[in-house]
């Protein structure tokens, strides 16, 4: 897929499923590189293909469609205007540690918030949702949000 | 702030007491434990709001007065949901030192030679405003997990992550500035590493020094012309810093540049033991842990002329 292409697509996934302001992101650029597409700010500064992480991966392709990845949703943060999940913490817990919640929002990937933060990317589906934030980093979430349960956290 | 007891220096770094004036202040820093210190990373949030959140933890935060994105906090903050949404890095005070020298700006191509973990990649992507084209090496594939997660976490958006030994750097690309931080004996990290106490060893040294050697060239090398590079430490053996900064001097016409801190310092040696080291050694900068109340390092500020 050339250049130009990516950064469309991405543009128009993001403004059509978050209704995503990016506006202020003037340089920010989408490419695509082993299958997922990257936001970048480094083109045209280097020639890209000098590495494979050219920047920080904004999208994966799915059998779902495209798939948000959860840091960028993260960056995005409050330019994120649709499919937002606001969540108690109780219920972030209990997606975190790997279990659905009912919550009637568009089928399709979502963003997952506490508060005023963006947290990462969840899915939602026949009126459930789940979080899809990498194991890893959801345990790192339990514990900064001190919500890890005394033992046998099945993650 | 909460101290823990102060813990037996022993025989510290008993090498340096001639090059150390002020060997009691040091030996006192060294002492007792360096204080928590966080970069507010305005990528993703201002100061102002980092030190508003910190404080509703019921956490003190108190800015430095020579850089609004540094706060000394009186708990640690390694599990917050600030740390983990990239809000802040925590990093010694010294070690922002290099960056601050380095200067990198927006729209510049800019080389971390020796990047993981990443807080100083992070570091430059700040000052340079997500605007250029970073490129953010490092060889180890054990160390490389730490820097990409860092990147992710704090919302780098013009870094270019490769994995060269750096030594090897491919000759293909130049750079407005080169990050030579390199892999040293660490003996600046006393103060979180006691077994650095009586200093590195010596072959430790003559090990890394060879690297040093070779990494400091070939950064200097992928310098454009009329480009700087800065190389930097965290330890005081002067066969990793001065000595290498000479070597380069010797190889190559590399200006040395002198170095303005807003702390204390203490000039780069111009010689040590047998050694004699060029005059303009003198320009590179010791911090020693007193300095800050902090970590110790050493940082060389080159030019490549035009």
């Amino acid at each position: 897929m050339c250049e130009d292409q990516a950064n469309a697509e991405a543009r128009k996934y993001f403004a059509e499923r978050f209704a995503a302001d990016l506006s202020d992101l003037v340089r920010l650029r989408f490419i695509e590189r082993g299958g997922d597409i990257w936001a970048t700010t480094a083109f045209p500064t280097l020639d890209l293909a000098f590495s494979k992480t050219p920047g920080l991966r904004a999208l994966r392709r799915t059998p779902h469609g495209l798939k948000p990845t959860s840091a960028f949703l993260t960056l995005l943060g409050p330019r994120l205007h649709r499919s937002v999940a606001s969540l108690d913490r109780d219920s972030l817990r209990q997606l975190l540690m790997g279990r659905h919640i009912e919550m009637n929002l568009t089928d399709g990937f979502i963003a997952l918030k506490l508060g005023d933060d963006i947290l990462g990317c969840g899915r939602a589906f026949g009126g459930q949702i789940t979080a899809l934030i990498p194991t890893g980093r959801r345990r790192e979430l339990l514990d900064a949000l001190d919500l890890r349960p005394a033992r046998n956290a099945n993650l | 702030m909460n101290r823990t007891p102060a813990r037996p220096v022993g025989n510290l770094m008993p090498r340096y007491r001639g090059i150390i004036s002020s060997w009691d202040a040091f030996a006192e820093a060294c002492d007792r434990p360096a204080p928590t210190v966080l970069r507010a990373n305005s990528l993703k949030t201002s100061p102002e709001r980092l030190r508003s959140r910190i404080q509703d933890l019921g956490v003190d935060a108190i800015p430095f007065a020579w850089d609004p994105l540094l706060v000394q906090v009186d708990q640690p903050l390694g599990r917050t949901i600030e740390h983990w949404l990239g809000h802040f890095y925590i990093q010694e005070a010294t070690q922002t030192a290099p960056v601050r020298v380095l200067d990198p700006q927006p729209g510049e191509r800019v080389l971390d030679l020796c990047a993981a973990p990443g807080g100083k990649t992070v570091q430059i992507a700040t000052s340079m405003r997500n605007r250029g084209a970073l490129v953010a090496n490092e060889p180890n594939g054990r160390r490389q997990p730490a820097l990409l997660a860092n990147i992710n976490r704090l919302g780098v958006l013009h870094a270019l992550v490769t994995s060269y030994r750096g030594e090897a750097f491919p000759m293909r690309e130049s750079f407005d500035r080169v990050l030579v931080d390199a892999p040293c004996s660490g003996e600046g990290t006393v103060r979180k590493d006691r077994s650095v106490i009586s200093g590195a060893r010596p072959t430790t040294i003559r090990r890394l020094s060879r690297i040093q050697e070779r990494l400091l060239v070939r950064g200097y090398d992928l310098l454009r012309p009329g480009g700087t590079l800065v190389y930097s430490t965290c330890t005081f053996a002067p066969e990793e810093n001065e000595a290498i900064v000479s070597y380069l001097v010797g190889q190559r016409e590399a200006e040395i540049l002198p170095i303005h801190l807003p702390f204390d310092t203490s000039p780069g040696l111009t010689g040590w033991q047998e050694a004699e080291y060029p005059k303009e050694m003198a320009r590179c900068a010791r911090i020693y842990p007193h300095h800050l109340d902090s970590g110790g390092g050493f940082v060389a500020h080159v030019r490549r002329p035009s």
